[in-house]
């Protein structure tokens, strides 16, 4: 079957084989509808006529048949002019197979098992079945080609790293998923095929001397399956390889149908234990990442970032993530600076790999203890640039509305009349009422802050180069308009008093806009080496004002229509809503740049390097004009902050191959890592600013400061594995140095080691099973990683500054930290296990893991008795324990699976229950108003004195102070955290992909929070101010006003439809008229609905989000409901 | 093959073994060196760096002592638990003012007690942030400081000493005095009774007499405090014998500048803006409680105060003419009057009335302008006593005086609670005065101090 031919034969088929991928290309389900004549047509359905022999679909349901009958079923039902001989295919053995519509080549691999028969394609397409044992010839030189196509798509798969076994050559695919490679040595060869967010595949060919060869290889998408390549610390392994469960994200799939604006909204509720909560819903406000759970007191618990391997600033919890300017600050509290991680554009990354714990992070390094997010940016592929746009544009609104204010009014001896209203009634006094009236400032037209948001997003990429030099490019544009806008009466108001309407930015408050240009090339130096230059700029302005800053005011106000004034029982005034008058700018700049080396100087051996920089500058301004505001508010003052991070990230390692017995092989990697991160950041305001300029020159009460931190790391590390093919085993240990680590702890090793076992590709694996198990592994892993302490935290630390002393100002030190010299890094260590299955061929998906992760010598900040410096300063030590256990499931299923009609169920469920097991002797550690660090309950748990119990003991009809009783001690609320949640993401298809839809849901069970902004108005709460309120309505209230907020902690659970989307995909003739080879549309919608007992306006509001640890509801704005229309094209 | 692995695993153990020994992590990252950055304890540790120190503890006295506008300072607090002042009279929201009204329980969890409940609570770790900063600064100036620094640490010990004053004039018996250990960590103590604390107070007056012999305003300043210990110890000759040198005419003030000039060096008797809910939170109080001494009506001089206008509530708040309202006046800390009126005390106590009587007329006729009428010898113990109180309380108004001074009317004079502070209706609230005569140690630290189990007694 397999003939010679000279050697020039081979450049004519090389020839062939280029034209052939260019028809190939041209065949596309989606770009073109060409129908080739078919042969042999049997009973082959005309739309597979269409698809590479090995892509054609069979069923094949069968028991104890002769091999020879299945062939010829296969034959019959795909059309594949199936050759062979029996003196190579044992044909009368018998067999037994259930399949349902599974790819040709699917099904030759299952029927052929154990035969020693392997599929070779002819570049005519004729699929012929050989016995490799007869290899004719093993010399020579041949051209091996072929084509990677998705296995559920048929499309091509693009940027496939190629590889034969044995040769350090390597190749990537086309546009069209072609491969190439000449002067292939002739005989049996092994051809691997790589692409993250697929299952690694493999294919042996025959290649033949002075001939073209061609191998078809499909790729199966690997949501969850075990041979998804992972880029791991130490290079790319094979999933099934890791211990660890570890969640890959294929960005570019997901982006392209759902409504995913920022790299937060693409993690959320994709990621088994991730939690993720909203500071507002302000247009960039920033979202608290926690995996696995907070560990951490004092420490940051932000899981560290790495794009194209190098670390960006994420520090989220630290003070610096507010805005710098600081003038807002002092005044009304600082907004929040937009995330880093939200200024990587979404648009421009294929993976995000999560691995959640300290098994999985040893070789991270610092900080890596609460877990690592890799983001692998868009990659180019060889071929003729590719152009992508997408446009979408949306409106945002606030659904449902703000619960009811209680104003009673009446006549009270010691308060005048204020602006035309009655006096209010406080609720500590008496008074003689004579109204009740109900009323919600942000549900009336008039004076709701609260309107229309918009967004609008364009993105452009382009895609290609040529086998030598690769390119991908991306740029987007984004403008958001938030919610808050000047209420019309103030804009009335202002109008009268200025003779001009409110600047734009007084009326609409939040902006954020937003470009950002990301690129990567990869260049191949000769055979044996590549380099990858990786680049992401990102310029954002983020505009807020001090309007959302007063939305609590707003809701305990009542408007006087008579005044126009807002007035407030709980300052016993009337007032004009001033909040508007000072804008909050943060201007940012992220330039994130990586350069790798990868070197295969030997087939055994590869090396890599990794250096990057990571800079993010911000200037940030707080803009108070003088005489805008009303009262004495119409003074200008104005802040400006500068701030700028720089991360360098070196990392060096080499991998070495080597063959051990019994089929078993070792892998050893060693390397070195450098993280430095420094920030400097300074501050400047005065006051009395003249009109109209804009410079702190000319203000008085100036001050200003700065502050600077620079912490570094430095760490070895190696990694031995060792496996078998079924049977894995990776060890690991880390060695770092850290610039914060106490004076008498240099050196803290973080080992690790994990196993993996592939049971179901055991000989002995009962093949009942094999059916229905198409993959089952067994995993565990245990491991350590750290956290860096504070900077300064081993120091006693002075603050120097100027004050005014004796007659005049003088040079100053006071000290600001006591210091701990014997301070060590936090350490964690986590025990992971679990499994992974693929049940029903592809059909059924579950990967199931429980852990349980410890951190000891958490740094707590010890609270030092007034006795000694006034308690005004803690000590940081190495004392706490504190425990996170938890299950994560996540469950895939193709529950329909038809031509017309496609529907994929994802389910993920992740539960994290923590405990703080070992504290300061005992001491609880008071961290705020409720919070508390006390062993044997959850980290940040919420405690407060409780209502005992409650009656009208005067008689007077109300519950009133006097008649709740309250315990003298505080007990355990409950934790700030969920029990679980659980998160369900529905796609269906139809008409073969035409029209999807993807609707997601989400819930929370059991999470505590205070409803800090019913406390601040309880003055205008129902339970103190309307006598029919429920009893415990009124002693929930009373107690809060006197003594506990205990009624106001609430344990909630939330279901909410985080999103849907229609997306109609054009058909390809139509594309085409349009200029264009592929275009969908679609009709977006996020946070559509939400059911949930929780009395305030949305428990997913947490304005201690950008904190360490602990929620609080205190009045900001919630995630508004979002409706967009998005347009992709393809190009 | 075998050998290739042996071969293979030897190498990557030489290299790991080589690069571990040549190459340290915690020596590529610096490790145990200190992070730059504007807080480097390196710059404390030069003379001009322990200097600056020094002047950190003097600025640390100032707020608690007089400073910190509203309701923060030593002087505040004091004063509205005697007879000197009295809080807005009505209450606030809250019901009585505790502190005003002399129901101090320990709170058992202070931070959900409303701010003017737990006002004792900030002049505590004040006045032990003074202690601490204190123990710092010696141990800078010792070591980095030279020879030429006695005078500044025997100031140090001296202001230590005035805030340990402080302490045992307000709170209960039984405050633990922790230290800060210079170049070590801190170590917690036990409760001391307000007796010991005086006398831990002496041994730094003690202290500071042997070290400021070169500064004549030093030595005086630690005479005096010497002296005040002393005689809230029962001392009275030795109290004498210790403020004999002061002259006429010393005076040491704690100087404040007026708001505007420089932030938080403002004095406690700050009138803020007369828009603000709160202008002057405390009032010149006027036989507060019945037992109060008439500060406002009796026309004094030395205590005089002035109407500036109603608060929230609609009560007449009274400022006092001897502080300016934008709260620049410097405020006396130790001075000759009260070395005079220590001289009288201890005349009184021998049982020599004429000087008792010439001590209190020579106050009378030199230290104010024009000089007040001569008193006279009342002709009893008991009148002696509440005259020898009462020119006390008019010369040393508002000075943080008047609180130890009531207390010593009952531990050394045998004066019941309800014959010195104020008794009868409280106007603030629906009930009466209560009966305490000291604030507790703050809950906080029992909370955190191992050692300290809580207030020995709560007597005078």
């Amino acid at each position: 079957m397999i003939t010679r031919a000279n050697r020039s034969a081979g450049v004519v088929v090389v020839a062939l084989l280029l034209r052939w991928s260019t028809v190939a290309a041209a065949q596309q389900p989606d770009t073109a509808s060409r129908a080739d004549s078919v042969s042999k047509a049997n009973a082959v359905p005309r739309l597979q006529n269409d698809l590479p022999p090995m892509q054609r679909v069979v069923s094949l349901n069968a028991s104890n048949v002769r091999l020879e009958s299945v062939l010829d079923e296969i034959d019959r039902q795909a059309g594949i002019e199936l050759q062979y001989t029996a003196r190579v295919v044992p044909v009368n053995r018998r067999i037994t197979v259930h399949l349902t519509r599974v790819p040709v080549a699917t099904a030759l691999d299952s029927v052929l098992v154990g035969t020693g028969v392997h599929v070779v394609v002819t570049p005519t397409g004729r699929v012929m079945l050989v016995s490799l044992d007869t290899t004719p010839v093993d010399t020579g030189l041949g051209v091996l080609g072929g084509q990677v196509t998705d296995s559920l798509t048929g499309r091509p798969v693009h940027g496939a790293v190629i590889t034969i076994e044995g040769s350090s050559v390597t190749s990537t695919t086309t546009d069209s998923g072609v491969f190439i490679f000449s002067g292939v040595r002739a005989g049996r060869r092994v051809v691997h095929a790589k692409r993250i967010g697929y299952l690694a595949a493999q294919s042996t060919v025959l290649v033949v001397d002075s001939q073209l060869v061609r191998v078809d290889i499909l790729l199966k998408r690997a949501p969850a399956a075990l041979d998804a390549v992972v880029v791991t610390a130490t290079g790319s392994q094979l999933r099934r390889e890791l211990g660890n469960d570890i969640t890959i994200l294929r960005a570019d799939s997901i982006v392209a149908t759902q409504p995913v604006s920022s790299v937060t909204e693409l993690l959320a509720t994709r990621v088994p234990g991730l939690s993720v909560e909203h500071s507002s819903g302000a247009p960039g406000d920033p979202a608290r990442l926690r995996l696995r759970g907070a560990a951490s007191i004092n420490e940051t618990n932000d899981p560290i970032i790495l794009v194209d391997g190098t670390r960006l600033y994420y520090a989220q919890a630290a003070a610096r993530s507010a805005n710098l300017a600081g003038l807002v600050g002092t005044i009304y509290g600082n907004p929040n600076a937009p995330s880093p991680l939200d200024q990587i554009d979404p648009n421009s990354i294929e993976t995000i790999e999560v691995f959640k714990g300290p098994s999985a992070t040893t070789l991270y390094g610092p900080d890596a203890a609460n877990g690592v997010i890799v983001i692998t940016t868009k990659r180019g592929q060889a071929g003729p640039p590719r152009w992508t746009a997408s446009f979408g544009h949306g409106m945002t609104e606030m659904p449902g509305a703000y619960p009811d204010a209680y104003f009673r009014f009446g006549s009270f001896g010691q308060f005048v009349q204020k602006g035309g209203v009655s006096s209010f009634c406080q609720p500590t006094q008496p008074c003689a009422v004579d109204s009740l009236v109900r009323f919600q400032a942000l549900n009336d037209p008039k004076t709701t802050v609260l309107g229309r948001g918009s967004n609008t997003a364009v993105t452009v990429g382009v895609a290609g180069g040529v086998n030598a030099l690769t390119y991908a490019l991306n740029a987007s544009v984004d403008n958001e308009v938030g919610l808050l806008k000047l209420p019309d009466v103030s804009a009335q108001q202002f109008t009268l008093n200025h003779g001009t309407a409110p600047p734009d930015w007084m009326q609409r408050p939040q902006t954020l806009n937003r470009w950002s240009m990301t690129s990567r090339l990869i260049a191949q130096l000769g055979s044996a080496a590549d380099v990858s230059l990786s680049t992401f700029v990102t310029h954002e302005t983020q505009q807020r004002s001090t309007l959302e800053n007063v939305l609590g005011a707003f809701m305990d106000s009542y408007f006087d229509r008579v005044t126009g004034n807002f007035c407030s029982p709980g300052n016993a005034n009337c007032y004009a809503i001033g909040g508007f008058s000072t804008r909050t700018t943060d201007d940012a700049t992220n330039f994130t740049s990586s350069a790798s080396l990868n070197w295969h100087p030997r087939t055994w051996l590869t090396a890599s390097a990794n250096a990057g920089l990571n800079v993010i500058s911000r200037q940030d301004e707080d803009l108070h004009p003088s005489g805008l505001a009303p009262g004495s508010d119409s003074v200008g003052a104005i802040g400006i902050g500068h701030g700028s991070s720089l991360v360098k990230t070196v990392t060096l390692y080499a991998t070495a191959t080597a063959p051990l017995p019994f089929g078993f092989r070792s892998t050893t990697s060693f390397g070195a890592n450098y993280v430095a991160a420094s920030t400097a950041d300074l501050q400047a305001h005065g006051a009395f600013l003249p009109a109209g300029t804009s410079e702190i020159n000319p203000t008085v009460n100036q001050g200003s400061s700065n502050d600077q931190t620079d912490v570094a790391s430095f760490g070895w590390f190696v990694e031995p594995r060792v496996n078998n093919n079924r049977f894995f085993v990776d060890a690991g240990l880390r060695l770092d140095g850290g610039t914060t680590y106490g004076t008498h702890v240099t050196l803290a090793a973080f080992p690790k080691v994990a196993v993996s076992y592939l049971v179901s590709n055991e000989p002995w694996f009962p093949g009942a099973l094999k059916p229905v198990f198409n993959a089952l592994r067994l995993r565990a892993a245990y491991g350590h990683a750290g956290v860096q302490p504070g900077i300064g935290d081993k120091l006693r630390l002075f603050s120097r500054s100027s004050t005014w002393l004796d007659g005049g100002v003088v040079d100053v030190a006071q000290l600001s930290s006591l210091g701990n010299t014997q301070i060590r890094p936090e350490r964690s260590t986590e025990i992971e296990g679990g499994f992974d299955a693929e049940v029903l061929g592809d059909r059924v998906s579950i990967a199931v893991t429980g852990y349980r992760k410890m951190r000891y010598d958490a740094l707590m900040s010890v609270p030092v008795a007034p006795s000694v410096y006034g308690g005004i300063l803690s000590v940081e030590r190495n004392i706490g324990t504190i425990r996170n256990t938890g299950l994560e499931v996540t469950f895939g299923t193709k529950l329909v699976r038809t031509d017309l009609f496609d529907w994929q169920l994802d389910l993920n469920l992740g539960r994290t229950h923590n405990l703080v097991t070992a504290t300061n002797g005992g001491v609880p550690i008071q961290l705020g108003v409720g919070q508390r660090v006390v062993a044997g309950y959850p980290l940040f748990g919420y405690w407060a004195p409780r209502i005992l119990g409650y009656a009208d003991v005067d008689h007077d009809g109300i519950i009133g102070p006097s008649d709740v009783l309250i315990s003298d001690s505080a007990v355990y609320l409950g934790a700030p955290v969920a029990n679980y949640e659980v998160a369900l993401h529905n796609r269906a298809s139809l008409l073969r992909g035409t029209l999807t839809l993807e609707a997601s849901l989400d819930y929370q069970d059991g999470l505590t929070q205070l409803n800090r902004v019913a406390v601040d108005n309880l003055w205008v709460s129902r339970g103190l101010n309307d006598p029919s309120a429920p009893a415990a309505e009124q002693a929930a209230a009373a107690a809060a006003f006197y003594n506990t907020p205990y009624g106001f902690f609430e344990t909630v659970s939330t279901l909410r439809f985080t999103a849907l989307s229609i997306t109609y995909r054009l058909p390809a003739p139509l594309a085409q008229r349009l200029g264009a080879s592929g275009m969908s549309v679609s009709m977006q919608g996020t946070n559509l609905g939400l059911w949930t007992r929780y009395s305030g306006k949305d428990p997913d509001v947490n304005t201690l989000a950008t904190s360490n640890g602990g929620r609080i509801d205190a009045g900001t704005l919630p995630v508004p409901r979002l409706w967009q229309f998005r347009v992709n094209v393809a190009y | 093959m075998i050998t290739s692995i042996r071969r293979l695993t030897g190498g990557w153990i030489l290299v790991l073994g080589v690069a571990m020994a040549a190459c340290s992590p915690d020596q590529i990252v610096g490790g145990g060196t200190l992070p730059p950055g504007t807080q480097d304890p390196a710059i404390t540790q030069t003379p001009a760096g322990a200097v600056a120190a020094y002047r950190g503890t003097l600025a640390s006295f100032a707020s608690p002592f007089g400073g910190a506008p509203y309701y923060f300072s030593h002087i505040v607090v004091a004063g509205v638990l005697s007879d000197e002042l009295q809080t807005n009279s009505v209450g606030d929201l809250y019901g009585a003012d505790p502190l005003d009204s002399r129901v101090l329980p320990e709170y058992s969890n202070p931070t959900l007690e409303p701010q003017s409940r737990a006002l004792y609570v900030g002049d505590y770790s004040g006045l032990h942030q003074v202690r601490g900063q204190a123990e710092e600064a010696r141990g800078l100036l010792r070591a980095y400081g030279g020879d030429s620094v006695r005078a500044l640490v025997g100031h140090l010990y001296a202001i230590e000493g005035y805030s340990e004053i402080f302490l045992a004039d307000l709170f209960c018996s039984g405050i633990p005095l922790s230290t800060v250990d210079y170049g070590g960590d801190y170590t917690y103590q036990p409760g001391s009774t307000t007796t010991e604390v005086y006398q831990h107070a002496v041994t730094f007056f003690d202290s500071a007499t042997a070290l400021a012999t070169d500064s004549a305003r030093v030595l005086n300043l630690a005479r005096v405090g010497g002296g005040r210990a002393l005689l809230a110890l029962g001392r009275y000759a030795e109290a004498a014998q210790a403020v004999a040198a002061v002259s006429d005419g010393f005076q040491y003030v704690i100087a404040y500048a007026a708001s505007g000039v420089a932030s938080s060096a403002a004095n406690f008797a700050l009138v803020t803006p007369s828009n603000s809910a709160y202008p002057w939170v405390a009032s010149v109080a006027d036989r507060e409680g019945g037992q109060g001494l008439d500060y406002r009506s009796s026309g004094d001089p030395r205590t005089r105060a002035t109407a500036i206008g109603p608060n929230l509530f609609g009560t007449t708040l009274y400022h006092p003419d001897k502080y300016a309202t934008d709260g620049s006046s410097p405020i006396v800390l130790a001075d000759w009057v009260e070395a005079r009126l220590i001289e009288a005390e201890a005349a009184l106590q021998a049982g020599d009335v004429p000087t008792w009587l010439a001590k209190l007329n020579h106050l009378r006729e030199t230290a104010i302008t024009p000089a007040l009428p001569d008193t006279t010898d009342p002709g009893t113990a008991t009148a002696r006593v509440d005259l020898l109180f009462r020119e006390r309380a008019f010369w040393l108004f508002l000075t943080a005086h008047r609180q130890g001074d009531m207390r010593r009317l009952i531990r050394q004079y045998g004066r019941d609670q309800s014959q010195v502070y104020p008794t009868g209706l409280y106007p603030g609230g629906t009930g009466a005065y209560g009966s305490d005569v000291n604030a507790p140690v703050p809950a906080l630290e029992r909370q955190y101090n191992p050692k300290f189990t809580g207030c020995l007694t709560r007597g005078a």
